[in-house]
């Protein structure tokens, strides 16, 4: 049944949620991927609205305004781009065109603002709300575990999710994908505290979680789209577990029908929603109809990336099924796959088992040694992992290639993991039930649990915390490790942000004005990586290897052609320098003019 | 004591084994990618053994993180092994490392030398000595005969520009010539041969290819063409002198790279013609090379 958190729970929630924090930013050396470097770049353009809405509101919300500010990236809404603009007009070290007049090229219309508080490097700064979101995600896992699941739960739930690395390295973005599993999250836990546990009276409070639960589904459909699906998930899950007081009966001349109390949330989702909705997306304010229609078309219609899943470049429909599901026990760390198989066995043997109560003894009393759970909760968990799941893995929807698209359903995946948890330790229990009596003592059971959690913790800890630059292209021991992205054929990285790792190589060994091809890596990332210094000024960028003198191949399937060409236009056997964490390629440095075959050590 | 107690530590026992095999499996894994030391050894055993002609390979195939030590020398870098190919060398370095640190020579060929380079191995391979590469159309494209049409439509392509044949005016993809494209899994060097459209044949003629005993074709479409939904199937046909050897049509969408072996011991200088039709030819990108060895 439900427990209130108390301040203890919060104090915990809170602490995971500061170490997450620090863990993402003493791990920012991570390349620009191709969509945040889009990101940055609308948050950049986006951020100029503020001077305007400061010195000239009326001005601001005109459609001249909202056109001129807004025109770019209109395919997704502007909340979190408003965000990161603003958190980088905040805190970003801006350059000063007066001492460093090439700076200008860097920005957008050639003039940077002027520094405000000037914090961060830019980049960080952009990033800023990402990494907020993405810790006070981990607070809010371990607080609806330690309210629905119990304690134990809850800390592996919030541990197995912090220390996940594809999830980890997209939590550092400034991105949708995080930001939006935080909000759905938020979301899908306001919405089943708005819900009385059957059998209980509405009470104020109630009224507070369905105002927030519109509130936060707002948010979340200001952030990416991957929210519309929330409504119909709740609709669902409540027809489901509360199938039981639906009914129909024949009374007198008509027909009588019984349905449960309606959520007050779903009020709220019709009403406070479409308002914030509205209210935080400017291009909606002056003609909503026409771009919505350009919105729902965009992503209906969206272009369907490359997948290579299994030595099998997929390029169109239909896509394998099971890809978000085998991918992501792939990349999730092996010990977190193990409890959440562990834990979905035990919810399902306690599903059928209280099924079955209802027509045995045996199995009544068997269900009574099962932890009381609030009727409903499991379901709704269940769905909420299920069902951003499912929508990729349909086989006529765009697979992208990465995890990153159905990111907002594993933290409810971790809290299936967090009932694995609770499996392992009632397991030791009854062990060291079994084995003595000074197995039974409080200070030996606390410890045997923090081991086990240790046991389960570090090598996902571990894996996270190591190579975080390419966290996008780890796969775990069980898969066969990073090696299975050549001995499977599975997908490399994703997408664009290896040139991170060239740039050193870039910055000592090439010779000044070098013309340099950055393939997959976007004009954007690279204006960035010049803002943060991260990148020789002389460079020149480009996109054409035959032009210049390296080329920076992003491993991907779908490109070895373009290798292979330019390998013959440069004359090159091997590549010059290669980006290989666990020693698989990831980004291959080719560059002309190679020195002369010899047989002979240099 | 329950039966539930005891499936409840049983269950967490094997969890935690489960655990532990996979602390263990980690650890294994890393442990077997080699350091900067074992690729600068195995940089400097191939080096000092280095012969004109002779061929590096990683094992596993996609391992080549070290590459860059390897500037200068002839190294083949693609995900996947071909071994037909580099039977093509007189010697080929193979430089190992986990998962496939030990690779089994194929068959016929023989282990010369195996070194041990900290993390790594090097192993110097050769091909089999009794059937040597007597000829490669890839190798000859320049002396191929190139034409379109039959009978009065007949047109010879006689444009010879970077490397390639074309009809006419020089062409960017319609031509025959030498590329390397991604087929049937890795990065292949081949003569392009894209299909003429309306069923226009096309004919590529090496006359004159001297005496073997197997002529080896290999054919297949691009990627690029299999993952089209565009074109039509492509007939495919090498004749020897009169006599047809191959035929095979390539359905739309299929990928693969065919192997044929025609046996021609004893027949002499062969005249070997390749002809390729299609109805509809966008994206029907064909490659194929043909050897003959002895």
């Amino acid at each position: 049944m439900r427990v209130a958190p108390t301040r203890r729970d919060a104090a915990v929630g809170a602490a995971l949620a500061v170490l997450t924090f620090a863990l993402l930013a003493a791990t920012l050396d991570i390349g620009f991927s191709r969509d945040e470097s889009f990101y940055f770049s609308a948050a950049e353009q986006y951020a100029g609205w503020y001077d305007i809405l400061l010195t000239d509101p009326g001005k601001a919300v005109s459609k001249e305004s909202i056109d001129h500010f807004f025109a770019y990236n209109g395919e997704h809404p502007a909340l979190p781009k408003m965000l990161f603009g603003a958190s980088w007009r905040l805190f970003g070290q801006m350059h000063d065109p007066a001492t460093e007049p090439w700076s200008r090229a860097w920005y957008h219309q050639g003039q940077p603002p002027e520094t405000i508080l000037g914090w961060f490097s830019e980049s960080t700064a952009m990033r800023l709300p990402a990494l907020l979101l993405a810790s006070f995600l981990v607070f809010a896992i371990y607080l609806f575990g330690v309210e629905f699941l119990g304690r134990r739960a809850a800390l592996f739930a919030a541990l197995g999710w912090m220390f996940q690395p594809h999830a980890f390295w997209h939590s550092h973005f400034a991105c949708f994908d995080v930001p939006v599993t935080a909000m759905w999250f938020l979301t899908a836990w306001a919405f089943l505290k708005s819900m009385p546990a059957p059998g209980e009276p509405r009470q104020r409070t109630h009224w507070k979680w369905a105002l927030l639960t519109g509130l936060a589904l707002g948010l979340a459909l200001n952030t990416k789209h991957n929210a519309f699906f929330f409504p119909p998930l709740a609709f669902l899950w409540w027809v489901i577990a509360r199938r039981h007081e639906f009914g129909a009966s024949l009374e007198g001349p008509g027909l009588r029908l019984r349905i449960p109390p309606i959520p007050l949330a779903f009020f709220a989702m019709l009403i406070v929603t479409p308002v914030v909705y509205l209210a935080l997306w400017p291009k909606l304010w002056h003609d909503p109809i026409t771009h919505l229609k350009f919105y729902i078309s965009f992503h209906a219609k969206h272009e369907y990336y490359w997948v290579y899943y299994f030595g099998t470049l997929f390029t169109k429909p239909p896509f394998p099924l099971p890809f978000p599901f085998l991918m992501s026990a792939m990349t999730i760390p092996g010990t977190t796959v193990l409890l959440f198989a562990a834990g979905t066995l035990r919810l399902f043997k306690e599903h059928l088992v209280r099924t079955g109560a209802r027509f045995s003894t045996t199995l009544a009393r068997a269900a009574q040694r099962f932890p009381v759970r609030e009727p409903g909760v499991i379901l709704f968990i269940f769905l909420n992992f299920l069902i951003p799941f499912a929508v990729i893995a349909h086989p006529k929807v765009p697979h992208f290639g990465g995890t990153k698209h159905w990111l907002h359903g594993v933290p409810f995946a971790c809290l299936m993991a967090g009932v694995g948890f609770e499996v392992l330790l009632d397991g030791l229990k009854a062990l060291a039930d079994r084995m003595g009596d000074w197995l039974r003592s409080r200070t030996v059971r606390v410890a045997g649990a923090a081991l086990a959690l240790l046991l389960f913790v570090a090598p996902a800890a571990f894996d996270t915390l190591t190579d975080t630059a390419d966290g996008s292209s780890y796969y775990n021991a069980f898969a066969g490790g990073r090696a299975a992205m050549g001995e499977l054929g599975m997908q490399r990285e994703f997408w664009g942000n290896s040139s991170y790792s060239a740039l050193p190589w870039i910055n000592e060994s090439l010779p000044p004005n070098s013309r340099v091809d950055f393939h997959d890596t976007t004009w954007d990332a690279v204006r960035m990586y010049w803002r943060d210094g991260a990148l020789r000024r002389d460079v020149v960028p480009m996109w054409d290897y035959n032009a210049a003198d390296v080329f920076l191949f992003h491993w991907h399937k779908e490109f070895t052609d373009i290798e292979a060409d330019c390998r013959d236009a440069y004359h090159a056997e091997v590549p010059s320098f290669v980006a290989a964490p666990g020693g698989v390629p990831l980004l291959d440095a080719w560059r002309r003019a190679p020195a002369k075959p010899t047989g002979k050590t240099p | 004591m329950t039966a539930g107690s005891t499936t409840r530590i049983a269950v967490s026992l094997a969890l935690i084994a489960g655990a532990a095999a996979y602390a263990v499996m980690g650890a294994i894994q890393r442990s077997g990618v080699p350091d900067e030391a074992s690729w600068d050894q195995a940089a400097q055993v191939v080096r000092e053994g280095w012969q004109d002609g002779d061929l590096i390979v990683f094992a596993p195939a996609w391992a080549h993180a070290g590459a860059p030590r390897f500037q200068g020398l002839h190294a083949d870098i693609a995900e996947l092994p071909d071994w037909y190919e580099a039977a093509k060398h007189p010697r080929v370095w193979v430089v190992a490392q986990a998962p496939h640190r030990e690779p089994v020579p194929p068959y016929g060929w023989q282990a010369l030398a195996r070194t041990e380079t900290g993390g790594m191995t090097v192993h110097l391979w050769t091909p089999p000595a009794d059937q040597p590469l007597v000829w490669d159309g890839l190798a000859s494209i320049r002396d191929a005969k190139v034409a379109h049409g039959d009978g009065p439509a007949r047109q010879e392509c006689t444009t010879w520009q970077n490397n390639r044949w074309s009809c006419g005016a020089a062409h960017p993809w319609q031509n025959v010539g030498r590329v390397s494209r991604d087929i049937q899994g890795r990065e292949r060097t081949v003569i392009w041969a894209h299909g003429r459209d309306n069923g226009d044949p096309l004919e590529i003629r090496w006359p004159g290819v001297p005496a073997g005993r197997t002529l080896t074709i290999h054919v297949g479409l691009t990627q690029r063409a299999i993952e089209q939904a565009a074109g039509a199937p492509v007939v495919f046909e090498v004749r020897v002198g009169d006599r047809v050897v191959v035929q095979r049509t390539l359905g739309f969408n299929e990928g693969g790279w065919f192997r044929h072996d025609v046996d021609v011991t004893g027949q002499g200088a062969l005249d070997v013609t390749v002809r390729i039709v299609t109805k509809s030819n966008p994206f029907r990108q064909l490659c194929f090379t043909a050897d003959v060895w002895g």
